[in-house]
C-alpha cells in the first residue's frame, strides 16, 4: 500500500528553522504510522544560490607567498565570467596575481623567485582548478581548467531514521542532479531508471513531522534559497 | 576465594567469574562536523553496560583575534542510532543526552561528565580546552545502560550511526572576534564498558535463549520538535509524535533564532503547563503547574541533580528551566532499570498546553522527550524492540 504527499515549504504546516527554506520542519495533518520506504517523486526548486557563497568556502582563496599568507573573501555572488572572479580576487589580494589563459587554466604570477603555495579551499581546488597544496615559484599554472558550474548535485536530506544512502559521511536522503542555472526552475520527476528511496530503520516511527535540510555537494548548508516543492511516495509495510 | 575462607555472609558476593573490562574501539568510517558516521562493536560473550563516545577534535583556529570554544560535546550530535541485529533499537538525541546527564546524576557525578565534555556553565573552561587539540567524552545515556545487554552470536552486531551537527552550530567565539573558525574533528572511538564471560556462563545464557526468548524492559525516545509563532501568548500543541505507555516526558523551550553555539542549553522559563488527553481533559493533576512548583518542588522528586536549581531564583543562572511530568513513579529508577513504575497510554492526540510568561516577541521551540516504556525481545537467533 502506498500514499503520496504533496509538501511545499510556502505553506502553513512548514516552519522555517532557521530562517530558510532549505532547513524547515515539515507538519503532518495526518500522522502515518508503519512505512517502509519513503521515495522521492518529484522536486519543484527555483536555484537562485550563487556559485561563489559564504559558507562553504567557495569564497575564501588563499596562498602562501614566501611564507606569508594572503586571503582574499569575497562576498556572495553568482559569476557567469571567470575574468569577472579572477579580477575580485585580485583586488581583494592587492595584486594581479591571477589571469587565465585561452586553454582554460589558470595562471599564478607573483614577483620573481618567490615561493608559492595555494591553501586550500573549494575556491582554489574545485573551481578554478588548482590541486591541493600545488606550489612553485615566481608563477604556476593550475593542474585542471576552472568550471564555474561546480554544483553538481544538492542534497535532499531527511531527518527519518534510515538506513544511510550515502557511501560515506554526507547527510544526504536524496540527491537532486543540477541542471538549472541559477535563476532558473529545477524540476525533477521520479526516475524510472535512478529510483531514490530510503527505508525506515525504526519500525515504531510515527511520522508526524519531520526536518528537511538542503545541503550542497559538499555538505555545507545553503543560506540562500527560495520556497520550493516536492511530492513522497510512503509505502508502507502491510 | 569464599571457598577457602571462612567470612561472614556480609561480605559474601555470588557473581559469576569475569573480567570488567573498557574497550575501545575505533569509527568505521571517519567523523566530520556535519556529516554521518558509523562504529561497528562486533565484540562477543561479554555484558554491556555503558557506551561513551570519544571525540578527538583540534584547536580551533583562524581567529585573528578574540577566542572560541565549543558547546558541550553533547550538542556535536543531531541525533544518533542505536542498531542492533541491523534494526534501529533507539534513536536518541543531542538536547536529550545533555539533559538526561545533567538531570539524573548526582551533582559530584555531573562535574566528572561536564568537565570532560565542556562545562556548560564555563565559559573560561571550553575556551582552555578549544585552545588546544583535546578529547572529548560524550557519555550515552542509552539502552545499554538499563538492561545490560549480553552480546553472545553475531546477530547481537551493534552498529551505533552518529548524525553530526554543523561545526558553526558548536563554535561559539568571543564578542568581537575577527576571523573565520575553523575546526576538524580528527576521530571518534567508542568506550564500552564491558563484563567478558567465562565459556561456562555463555554456554548457559545460549540454552537459556533457546528454550524461549527474554525481555529486557528500557525506554524509547519519542521525540517531537514544534515552532510558536511570535505573539503567542500561549500555546497548544499535539503531541502527535508520542505513541505508547509513557513513563515521563519532558521539554524545553527555546527561542527559535538562538538554537545553535552557547543558546542549545539557554532554557527559557514558561508561567506554566499542563497535559490534556484525547477528550481534552487534564491528566496532570487536574490544573496547571506552574514554573516554580515544576523545576523546585516536582523536580526534587523526580531527577537527581541540583540541576534545574541554576535557574532565575538562584545565585547562579544557567537557564536550566526544564520541565519533567512523571506518569511513573521514580523516573530516576526507570532511566537506570528499566524497571516501569506506572505510565500513561499516549494515542497521538493528547496537548501540551504551555502558558508563557509574556506575549512571545520571536517564535520559540519547543522539543519533547518522552520516554517510553519498551522491551528489547532477545532471542538466540534475533533481537528486535518491542512496545510494552
Amino acid at each position: 500500500m502506498t500514499e503520496i504527499l504533496h509538501f511545499d515549504t510556502y505553506l502553513d504546516n512548514c516552519t522555517y528553522f532557521k530562517n530558510s527554506p532549505y532547513d524547515t520542519i515539515f507538519k503532518l495533518s495526518n500522522p502515518v504510522k508503519c512505512i517502509h520506504k519513503i521515495y522521492l517523486k518529484s522536486l519543484e526548486m527555483p536555484i537562485v544560490f550563487e556559485n561563489i557563497r559564504d559558507g562553504n568556502t567557495s569564497n575564501v582563496f588563499s596562498i602562501k607567498i614566501n611564507n606569508t599568507i594572503k586571503t582574499a573573501t569575497l562576498a556572495s555572488k553568482n559569476y557567469t565570467d571567470i575574468n569577472v572572479l579572477l579580477t575580485d580576487i585580485n583586488n581583494a589580494l592587492g595584486y594581479s596575481y591571477l589571469s587565465v589563459n585561452s586553454n582554460g587554466y589558470i595562471i599564478l604570477s607573483a614577483t620573481i623567485n618567490s615561493n608559492i603555495v595555494i591553501q586550500k579551499s573549494i575556491l582554489a581546488n574545485v573551481i578554478l582548478g588548482f590541486s591541493e597544496n600545488q606550489s612553485g615559484v615566481t608563477s604556476l599554472s593550475s593542474t585542471n581548467k576552472y568550471t564555474l558550474s561546480y554544483d553538481n548535485f544538492i542534497s535532499l536530506y531527511l531527518d527519518i531514521p534510515s538506513k544511510g544512502t550515502s557511501s560515506g559521511s554526507r547527510l544526504i536522503s536524496f540527491k537532486i542532479p543540477l541542471n538549472a542555472v541559477n535563476g532558473m526552475i529545477f524540476y525533477m520527476a521520479d526516475n524510472a531508471s535512478f529510483r531514490q528511496y530510503i527505508e525506515v530503520a525504526d519500525e515504531n516511527y510515527v511520522l508526524s513531522q519531520f526536518r528537511v535540510t538542503v545541503y550542497d555537494r559538499f555538505g555545507y548548508n545553503i543560506n540562500t534559497g527560495l520556497d520550493y516543492s516536492f511530492t513522497l511516495e510512503l509505502q508502507f509495510c502491510y | 576465594m569464599s571457598s577457602v575462607l571462612n567470612i561472614p555472609s556480609t561480605q559474601h558476593t555470588n557473581v559469576e567469574t569475569m573480567r570488567h573490562e573498557t574497550i575501545i574501539t575505533p569509527s568505521t568510517s571517519n567523523p566530520s562536523w556535519g556529516g554521518y558516521f558509523i562504529i561497528d562493536l562486533k565484540e562477543k560473550n561479554c555484558i554491556i553496560h555503558n557506551l561513551t563516545l570519544r571525540f578527538s577534535a583540534s584547536q580551533i583556529t583562524g581567529l585573528t583575534s578574540g577566542t572560541a570554544r565549543y558547546t558541550p560535546c553533547w550538542f556535536w550530535v543531531q541525533r544518533i542510532e542505536l542498531v542492533m541485529n541491523n534494526n534501529v533499537i533507539d534513536t536518541i538525541y543531542g538536547n536529550q543526552q545533555f539533559l538526561l546527564h545533567q538531570l539524573f546524576n548526582f551533582d559530584e557525578k555531573r562535574k566528572f561528565l561536564n568537565i570532560t565534555a565542556g562545562d556548560y556553565s564555563s565559559v573560561a573552561q571550553r575556551t582552555a580546552l578549544a585552545s588546544s587539540a583535546n578529547d572529548y567524552y560524550l557519555p550515552l545515556w542509552s539502552f545499554f545502560k538499563q538492561t545490560h545487554l549480553t552480546a553472545i552470536s553475531p546477530k547481537d552486531d551493534i552498529q551505533i550511526r552518529v548524525y553530526m551537527d554543523t561545526a558553526s552550530n558548536n563554535i561559539v567565539v568571543s564578542n568581537g572576534a575577527v576571523g573565520n573558525p575553523v575546526s576538524t574533528i580528527t576521530a571518534c572511538s567508542l568506550l564500552t564498558q564491558i563484563s567478558r564471560l567465562e565459556a561456562p556462563s555463555v554456554n548457559a545464557r545460549f540454552k537459556e535463549l533457546v528454550k524461549k526468548p527474554q525481555h529486557y524492559k528500557f525506554n524509547e525516545l519519542r521525540y517531537g520538535t514544534f515552532n510558536i509563532n511570535a505573539g503567542s501568548a500561549n500555546a497548544s500543541i499535539v503531541l502527535s509524535s508520542i505513541v505508547g505507555p509513557v513513563s515521563f516526558l519532558m521539554f524545553t523551550v527555546r527561542p527559535t533564532n538562538n538554537v545553535s553555539g552557547d543558546g542549545y542549553f539557554n532554557y527559557s522559563a514558561i508561567k506554566d503547563f499542563a497535559i490534556l488527553d484525547a477528550g481534552s481533559t487534564n491528566i496532570v493533576g487536574g490544573q496547571s503547574i506552574v514554573s516554580t512548583q515544576a523545576l523546585y518542588h516536582l523536580n526534587k522528586e523526580w531527577t537527581r541533580s541540583s540541576y534545574t536549581t541554576e535557574t532565575a531564583l538562584s545565585s547562579t543562572n544557567n537557564n536550566a528551566n526544564v520541565y519533567i511530568y512523571s506518569f511513573g513513579a521514580s523516573p530516576v529508577d526507570t532511566l537506570y532499570s528499566g524497571k516501569v513504575y506506572n505510565q500513561y497510554r499516549f494515542i497521538g492526540s493528547e496537548q501540551l498546553q504551555i502558558t508563557f510568561p509574556a506575549v512571545l516577541s520571536s517564535a520559540v521551540q519547543v522539543d519533547v522527550y518522552a520516554f517510553v516504556n519498551s522491551a528489547v525481545e532477545y532471542a538466540s537467533t534475533y533481537v528486535k524492540k518491542i512496545t510494552v
